[in-house]
């Protein structure tokens, strides 16, 4: 009896999936732009709200599908923001999601349960608001690291467990859910 | 008693990984803090412009009693900032997103206001502490 | 069927979904809100003016600034052709037509003056010019001078009618005392008519905050109190920029006098440029610098002379009368408060002693 082993994915169904997590990154996206100046940030630095959504698809659509995700969103910006605001947003979102990536997939601390996906929030966030700093640094050639270092640090801990408690508890359900969608 | 507090933060999924993690990142911002230049007490308020990272320009703000309005133009587009005593705001722009004019007034030290694509920077630099007071009665 | 022992993970999440973003709008218009104050300094009556909005525009501003310029070009400036105290210091004798702000503010001043047994005198011009500590060549003038000069000063040949004034001939008045406190007084009215909520006012150096301060709803979760506006007090001792104390207020008016504002010095000796209407010469009272609080600018300005020529104890009298409130700064760097201070000031240098 031949049953063949690989299920197809139902494509509409994951094409909506797409869908709906790129708007709903955009989204975030959109509504952190209209926060003019973040107490203590560089000017142009963003919160990372998005971040979270791709972090969630990581944890079920896999690098590819979050990667087209995280591009979508990033496009997004790009086209309403300008390009200098975007290049230190999209800077952080790159390390935001090399960093997310390698947690997840790579090493032990992810799989083998030392630290669920506040944790990675927490680096990930860590990492996005480090990497903006950098950039700003780079792009307008002056130097005020020391100055943001500090609250950028402690605001990526905060914001990290917040959107990192949000996780743990969505993920496995949405997985699940979506696993049922896809492969039907 | 830690025990006790783990259980209930793996109600919300957090493991004894995470808290390491946030520890310390909150260590480390608190020792960035300490390794922060000071900010000092009472030397003279500057307004300083930097454009592509050199400085072009470096206004007293302190010793300003009439505010003035002074055009830069740099490749061909230009701003226009708006020295105060004390403050210093792009009052005008060629750029496109004009971020930097939604940003206003800057007077604390080290607070800044940046035009991304004409790659100016206006930093406050010196000044007494932001003591947090809305007037000064003398 | 399974019984679910606690709200399903579906439900929490959506509710913590709906809660981020909620939370996000709440803190976008929470930060946008907080922005709104509009800030302003010019200059006008040969002073400094900084003004802080909440409610207002550039537009409120600049009709602010209008007003006080209209007090001190039309109404109040000694110097200025035109000038309804010009004109009377200039026709001294005769009854003139004044601007109702003017007549207001007369009316204002010589009350104060009575009720400070004149201590407050706005009919000093003649000494004051004698001195000449406004302009290039301030001298100590001889008994002589001074005496002829104080037999001007008489304020009861002063009239003030409806909008109509009079001074003794050959009297000087000089309304320095009380103008900046006006002034401010006439940027928060007219502040308060073109609908401003709140505003910190700023006219050389006298002070007067309008309404409550406005912090973003999240700060003023934590902090509800109703003394908001925070004003720093100038060390005397200091450059112009030092403050040695800062005190929270409500929508008061502050005002300061001391002896390091205008001065000159012959022979080793200081002399002020307040006088003591008794004696002719500047006040000597034991005090450096006196700040005080009340519920008009002009209020502020004329007692902070009365309080700085009479000294600590004999003002506490005519400031008790007015429900004003006063620090009051001596040589030593001690500093002596009125009761309702006490709670809410906070010496931020520590060279100065409460007592």
């Amino acid at each position: 009896m031949n049953k063949s082993t690989k299920q197809k994915p139902n494509y509409p169904m994951l094409i909506s999936i797409y869908g709906i997590l790129s708007s709903l990154a955009i989204c975030l996206s959109y509504l952190e732009s209209l926060i003019p100046q973040i107490p203590f940030f560089p000017p142009g630095a963003k919160l990372g709200l998005s971040n979270v959504i791709i972090l969630l698809s990581l944890t079920f659509l896999g690098i590819k599908g979050s990667l087209f995700i995280f591009l979508a969103k990033s496009l997004f910006a790009l086209l309403t923001r300008g390009v200098f605001a975007f290049l230190i947003g999209f800077s952080g979102g790159v390390g935001a999601f090399a960093v997310s990536v390698i947690l997840l997939y790579v090493g032990r601390l992810y799989k083998r349960g030392y630290i669920s996906l506040a944790g990675v929030s927490i680096i990930s966030a860590a990492v996005f608001n480090v990497f903006q700093l950098i950039a700003a640094v780079i792009v307008t050639g002056t130097n005020f690291l020391s100055a943001y270092l500090p609250f950028m640090l402690f605001a990526s801990v905060v914001s990290g467990l917040i959107t990192g408690i949000i996780l743990n508890l969505s993920a496995p359900t949405v997985k699940k859910s979506a696993a049922k969608l896809i492969l039907r | 008693m830690i025990k006790d507090r783990l259980t209930e933060l793996n109600k919300a999924g957090i493991k004894k990984g995470d808290v390491i993690i946030a520890l310390i990142l909150v260590l480390a911002s608190f020792l960035a803090l300490l390794y922060s230049p000071g900010s000092s007490d009472s030397t003279e308020k500057y307004a300083i412009l930097y454009h592509k990272g050199e400085e072009i320009d470096r206004i007293n703000l302190d010793s300003i009693d009439n505010p003035y309005e002074k055009p830069y133009i740099l490749n061909g587009l230009k701003a226009i900032i708006r020295y105060e005593k004390g403050s210093a705001a792009f009052i005008y722009s060629d750029c496109r997103d004009k971020l930097c004019i939604e940003r206003g007034q800057i007077k604390g030290q080290a607070d800044a206001s940046v035009c991304l694509p004409l790659n100016l920077v206006l930093i406050i630099e010196g000044g007494e502490r932001e003591k947090d007071m809305d007037a000064v009665v003398y | 069927m399974s019984k679910r022992s606690k709200p399903s993970s579906k439900s929490i999440t959506t509710f913590a979904f709906v809660a981020v973003i909620l939370l996000l709008i709440v803190i976008v218009t929470d930060i946008q809100g907080g922005k709104k104050a509009y800030g302003k300094s010019s200059s006008a009556m040969g002073a400094s003016v900084f003004l802080t909005l909440c409610g207002g525009d550039e537009k409120v501003a600049d009709a602010m600034i209008e007003a006080v310029k209209h007090l001190d070009s039309d109404c109040l400036s000694p110097t200025i052709q035109g000038s309804d105290v010009f004109n009377l210091n200039a026709n001294s004798g005769q009854p003139l037509k004044v601007n109702a702000e003017t007549a207001d503010v007369l009316k204002k001043a010589v009350e104060i003056s009575k009720k400070s047994d004149f201590t407050l005198n706005i009919a000093l011009g003649q000494l004051i010019r004698l001195w000449g500590i406004d302009g290039d060549n301030p001298r100590v003038p001889s008994a002589e001078e001074i005496e002829a000069a104080l037999n001007t000063a008489d304020m009861s040949r002063i009239f003030i009618d409806g909008n109509t004034a009079s001074i003794g001939a050959g009297q000087l008045i000089d309304l320095g005392a009380v103008g900046k406190g006006a002034a401010c007084d006439i940027a928060a009215e007219t502040a308060k008519r073109l609908g401003v909520k709140a505003a910190s006012i700023s006219v050389g150096g006298s002070v007067t905050f309008v309404g409550q301060k406005s912090v973003s709803g999240l700060k003023s979760l934590f902090g509800g109190s109703e003394l908001l506006w925070s004003v720093g007090i100038r060390d005397p001792f200091g450059s112009v920029n030092d403050t040695f104390a800062s005190v929270k207020v409500g929508p008061v008016s502050i005002s300061t006098s001391g002896n390091y504002e205008k001065y000159f010095e012959e022979n080793g000796v200081r002399y002020h440029h307040i006088f003591d209407p008794k004696t002719g010469y500047p006040s000597d009272s034991g005090l450096v610098s006196v700040t005080v609080f009340s519920d008009s600018g002009l209020l502020s300005d004329a007692l902070s002379t009365v309080a700085f020529v009479l000294g600590y104890e004999k003002s506490l009298p005519i400031l008790k009368e007015y429900s004003a409130e006063a620090v009051f700064v001596f040589p030593d760097k001690t500093v002596r408060v009125t009761d309702g201070i006490k709670e809410s000031i906070t010496i931020t240098d520590s060279e100065f002693t409460l007592i």
